[in-house]
């Protein structure tokens, strides 16, 4: 995905955004990162509890949280957690990118099965995150709610069912078929792709 | 079979961003560049107080000296890139990687833990071009005394 096929400008002035990281120096890099793309708006806090007090009092447009919080603390997964089933409104839906040192895939797995909408690996590139960010407003992904997660939906690749196993009442059985009409031969398929001109 | 809900939300940040005005994509990234360069310094001190704290917790003994191994090096990765400090990076990384798979199994090899923090600290002091001769046989000398660190604790612990 390159920045070039997502248009050509972007406009966050007027955006929320909550930025969650316990190191100050790392603060400093994501707050000059968001400054750099021209945000005015945002919201720090350096714990968990912090970022839940900020999602109680204002309406934020997105969120950019890291992963490792305070120690012996709940994480940023347990923050997304919580946003998701917090039934803050409009907060319990914003967009939420988190963000680590370590992307192993136990936490890569955590951050997707938490309801974050991307995870981005540090050090932090300014290039990638404004992809997602641009990803992230160019395709509203629908919220899933049920027993065991609420979060934007996990599949948004068209990849087909996980596994092959469709659990949804709208996915195609992995099964296919057999074939009800003969195929086609290549010139019905020509002249399907190749419109020719018509002699009057 | 539990209930499923669909839920479709209003796109607020979509919104927000298409709003005519704000930045052109290449100067909002050039920008936030140059913002981020501007930090260098108090950058390089972060990876410098991160290894030195590294080096202090892989000499403990504690119960919690093998997360803090774990912390300062995710520490370490999350500035190092930014100081253009690409290898030392990657070491901080592959000792992430190392030192969450040992505390999830259980096992600690200090030997190559150590190998990791050693090489850290000649990259850091070495000053060496990223992609120089020199700091790819200091990377490939990582790999060597990792792999022998885990195959002399697998030999001692197949005799015990």
């Amino acid at each position: 995905m390159s920045l070039a096929n997502l248009g050509s400008r972007i406009d966050l002035r007027k955006a929320s955004i909550l930025l969650v990281e316990p190191n100050n120096q790392a603060m400093d890099v994501l707050t000059s990162i968001f400054l750099g793309f021209g945000a005015t708006h945002c919201l720090k806090a350096s714990s968990f509890e912090e970022a839940q007090q900020v999602a109680h009092s204002a309406p934020l447009d997105l969120i950019a949280c890291e992963a490792t919080l305070q120690p012996e603390q709940p994480d940023g997964y347990e923050f997304v957690h919580w946003l998701r089933r917090s039934n803050l409104e409009p907060n319990a839906f914003a967009p939420v990118i988190l963000i680590s040192s370590h992307t192993s895939n136990r936490n890569v797995s955590r951050a997707r099965d938490c309801g974050a909408h991307f995870m981005i690996t540090k050090p932090l590139a300014p290039t990638v995150l404004l992809q997602r960010i641009l990803w992230i407003a160019q395709n509203n992904r629908t919220f899933v709610e049920c027993a065991s997660y609420k979060g934007p939906d996990r599949r948004f690749q068209n990849l087909g069912p996980p596994d092959g196993v469709g659990r949804r009442h709208n996915d195609l059985s992995a099964e296919l078929g057999d074939a009800v009409e003969r195929n086609m031969d290549q010139d019905e398929i020509d002249s399907l792709l190749s419109p020719k001109k018509v002699v009057r | 079979m539990s209930s499923v809900s669909y839920i479709r939300r209003p796109n607020r940040l979509g919104k927000l961003i298409s709003t005519p005005g704000g930045r052109k994509l290449a100067e909002a990234v050039a920008q936030a560049e140059a913002n981020i360069e501007s930090m260098r310094p108090g950058m390089l001190a972060e990876v410098d107080g991160a290894l030195d704290r590294l080096r202090q917790a892989a000499a403990r003994q504690d119960a919690a000296a093998h997360a803090d191994v774990y912390a300062c090096a995710s520490a370490i990765v999350g500035f190092a890139g930014l100081c253009h400090l690409k290898r030392l990076g990657e070491v901080a990384y592959n000792l992430c990687e190392l030192s969450d798979r040992y505390i999830e199994a259980g096992a600690w090899n200090t030997a190559a833990i150590a190998a990791h923090i050693q090489t850290m600290g000649v990259l850091r002091m070495a000053n060496l071009p990223e992609d120089s001769p020199e700091a790819e046989a200091v990377m490939e000398g990582l790999k060597t005394l990792v792999r022998r660190a885990e195959e002399k604790a697998a030999a001692e612990a197949s005799q015990g």
